[in-house]
């Protein structure tokens, strides 16, 4: 096995037993951000659909995280390459408690990057493409971005933190570069069939399952005490205001989806009340440790706002994301970093600040969305990605696994076992 | 083809009794049947259908259940259903295109039922029990493009012919189908074809009804078009999932 000189870990950070358990802890509420994931995407896409879906979900655990074990990591907190790049940390033996805790709260954040894509491009791309581009995006393009912005736990430091880039739990580093790998995905994909009409109206697809969405938007709200919690990376006083604030901007997001829905006249509906709640709880983890309490409120409210906006948009230029996840993760993504850097406690909108905070938000979408949709664009050109027509009309299901995710009310999809 | 009228018109009675219709209703449907099916289209069991829901003022779900219920009744009681064909009808319009042009009836359309009730074939070779199977269904998704509007039937019917082409059927199948869409063409060509090419050219007509409708729309017209097909006597032999 290929393990390169292990590089001194800074000192102060998780020494103490509690500080790894509280990690540790973290990390699994983290881990069940994916459950989360899985029952609001599933819940959102057609019960034809949604095994495809859950077992991107996994797969986005699974093969994402050894990707991370063996390239990502090393490549996001190995030894830093005049602030770029890590180079060292591949993978990695993680002898001491403290290294291990790390690696797995960071490799939870690495698949929830990747797991961002898959509600956008549900029910049209095929699972082996889907795969592999998981694993570009937590072996190489989370990590790099990452790198940049976090990259400092063992030697040197990302250039953007160098810069004084704020993103305390990763609205930019985790939730905007997933929802611009999302993008990437969506338009190399192309929409649903008969997503929209010929004159381009959008026509609403419903989910199979809503209660599986506010299930799903429960379970994702429960594991962002743990991601943002978790960042401290100490088990200390700090965690008690994080979770409050992270709790305040979930509340106000869902109040503010709820209002965009109200003054634009649209019915107010509950999943998008739930994604406005999401979109508030993006909007927040940036700037969770460093904000107050009604700075929060107000960052989770204009979230919720923006997620509605942001899904209208979407639809104007024909592009179909199922679950709103570029909206969510990728434009509140970038107001959750604005405004870190507009309500950074004691340094109340300082303009050089929030022109850090602009540089790391154009250096992610810069970075990130080239390089996804490359990614796309050779897997759709070398392995396929999007799935054929009749493959939409079957169900992903059946198609791509063999298997229904209901099959005693899907007896029409079962075609007798052919393919 | 077509049994005996009266074993027919008893069939009808036993489907219509199992509704729980009031007997004077009851009555009123087979005298329709009487004066204006039995003599000349006893087979036009889908305009029968029609005509009766409009009479009973039914809405959509309750016409499929009347057709269901008919349909399960004949092949019961009566034995053979023959896919909806009519000999001529005087006084009947031509049939329109989407765009309301009139269509030249070819001899074989000439006694065309009304767009709302595609024509298979009224002459020609034996129908295969896939055929059987594949039109119903597909008459049935036409009739949903249909009930969506004008707008939404020219979108079905330059969808299908990309459809066609990206399924690759043969452009004899794909003219066909083509004109059967725009109410003015027979698919009696598709009659003895053999029974795997049904799969790909049900698909381009779903494709088509997804960009016409929408999805959510053409997904459940396809299941109720299914679940209305394994009514007919022809989905033993063929069963209507072999074409999803």
């Amino acid at each position: 096995m290929l393990t390169l000189t292990p590089t001194a870990r800074a000192q102060g950070t998780l020494e103490a037993p509690a500080d790894i358990a509280w990690v540790i802890t973290a990390a699994a509420l983290v881990f069940f951000m994916q459950a989360g994931f899985a029952l609001l995407e599933g819940g959102a896409s057609r019960a034809k659909n949604s095994v495809n879906v859950i077992m991107k979900n996994y797969a986005d655990l699974c093969f994402g995280v050894i990707a991370y074990w063996m390239l990502g990591f090393g490549l996001m907190f190995g030894a830093s390459v005049a602030g770029w790049v890590g180079a060292s940390q591949f993978f990695p033996e993680l002898a001491t408690g403290a290294d291990a805790s790390f690696f797995v709260f960071q490799a939870m954040f690495a698949a929830t990057a990747a797991t961002i894509v898959s509600g956008a491009v549900a029910e049209r791309m095929r699972y082996s493409g889907y795969v592999l581009a998981s694993i570009v995006i937590t072996g190489l393009i989370y990590p790099v971005f990452g790198a940049w912005a976090w990259g400092s736990f063992y030697q040197g430091e990302g250039w953007l933190r160098q810069l004084g880039f704020v993103d305390f739990a990763g609205s930019t580093v985790v939730h905007s570069v997933g929802g611009w790998c999302a993008l990437a995905g969506i338009m190399v994909l192309g929409p649903r069939l008969g997503r929209f009409s010929t004159a381009g109206v959008a026509r609403p697809i419903a989910g199979h399952n809503l209660p599986m969405v506010a299930l799903g938007g429960f379970i994702l709200w429960l594991g962002w005490f743990g991601f943002n919690g978790g960042s401290t990376l100490a088990a200390n006083g700090d965690v008690g205001i994080i979770t409050v604030n992270t709790h305040l901007s979930g509340c106000a997001g869902f109040v503010g989806a709820q209002l965009a829905q109200r003054l634009l006249r649209q019915p107010m509906l509950m999943s998008i009340s739930v994604n406005g709640s999401i979109a508030g709880l993006v909007s927040i983890t940036a700037g969770c440790a460093t904000m107050s309490p009604g700075f929060a409120l107000f960052s989770g409210l204009l979230g919720g706002v923006l997620s509605v906006l942001g899904v209208n948009l979407l639809e104007r230029l024909r592009l179909d994301d199922v679950v709103g996840a570029v909206s969510v993760h990728g434009i509140c993504g970038v107001w959750g970093t604005l405004a870190a850097g507009l309500f950074y406690r004691g340094d109340l909108f300082d303009p050089a600040r929030l022109g850090v905070q602009a540089v790391g938000i154009l250096a992610a979408f810069l970075w990130a969305f080239p390089a996804a949709w490359l990614t796309y664009w050779l897997l759709s050109r070398i392995v396929g990605l999007r799935a054929p027509t009749l493959h939409e009309q079957r169900g992903l299901d059946f198609t791509e696994h063999d298997e229904i995710g209901y099959p005693e009310f899907q007896k029409e999809l079962t075609h007798g076992g052919r393919k | 083809m077509v049994s005996e009228p009266s074993r027919r018109r008893a069939a009808l009675r036993i489907g219509l009794q199992g509704l729980h219709l009031p007997e004077s209703q009851i009555l009123a449907a087979l005298r329709l049947w009487d004066e204006d099916y039995a003599p000349t289209r006893p087979a036009a069991l889908a305009e029968y259908v029609k005509d009766l829901a409009l009479r009973l003022g039914y809405s959509i779900e309750e016409r499929h259940q009347l057709r269901v219920a008919l349909y399960v009744a004949i092949a019961r009681h009566d034995g053979r259903i023959v896919p909806a064909t009519s000999p001529p009808m005087p006084g009947r319009a031509p049939l329109r295109a989407p765009n309301g042009v009139a269509h030249a009836a070819s001899p074989v359309t000439a006694p065309a039922a009304p767009a709302t009730a595609p024509v298979a074939t009224s002459r020609g070779p034996a129908k295969s029990p896939a055929f059987v199977v594949f039109f119903a269904m597909a008459a049935d998704i036409l009739k949903a493009v249909q009930r969506a509007g004008v707008a939404a039937q020219d979108d079905f019917t330059q969808a299908l012919e990309q459809h066609c082409s990206a399924q690759r059927l043969p452009v004899d199948v794909a003219v066909a189908l083509g004109r059967w869409s725009r109410g003015g063409g027979s698919l009696a060509l598709l009659a003895t074809h053999p029974a795997d090419g049904f799969a790909a050219a049900l698909h381009a007509i779903y494709a088509a009804a997804a960009e016409a409708v929408g999805p959510a729309e053409a997904d459940r017209q396809l299941a109720r078009a299914a679940t209305a097909a394994e009514a007919l006597p022809e989905a033993e032999a063929f069963a209507p999932h072999r074409l999803l």
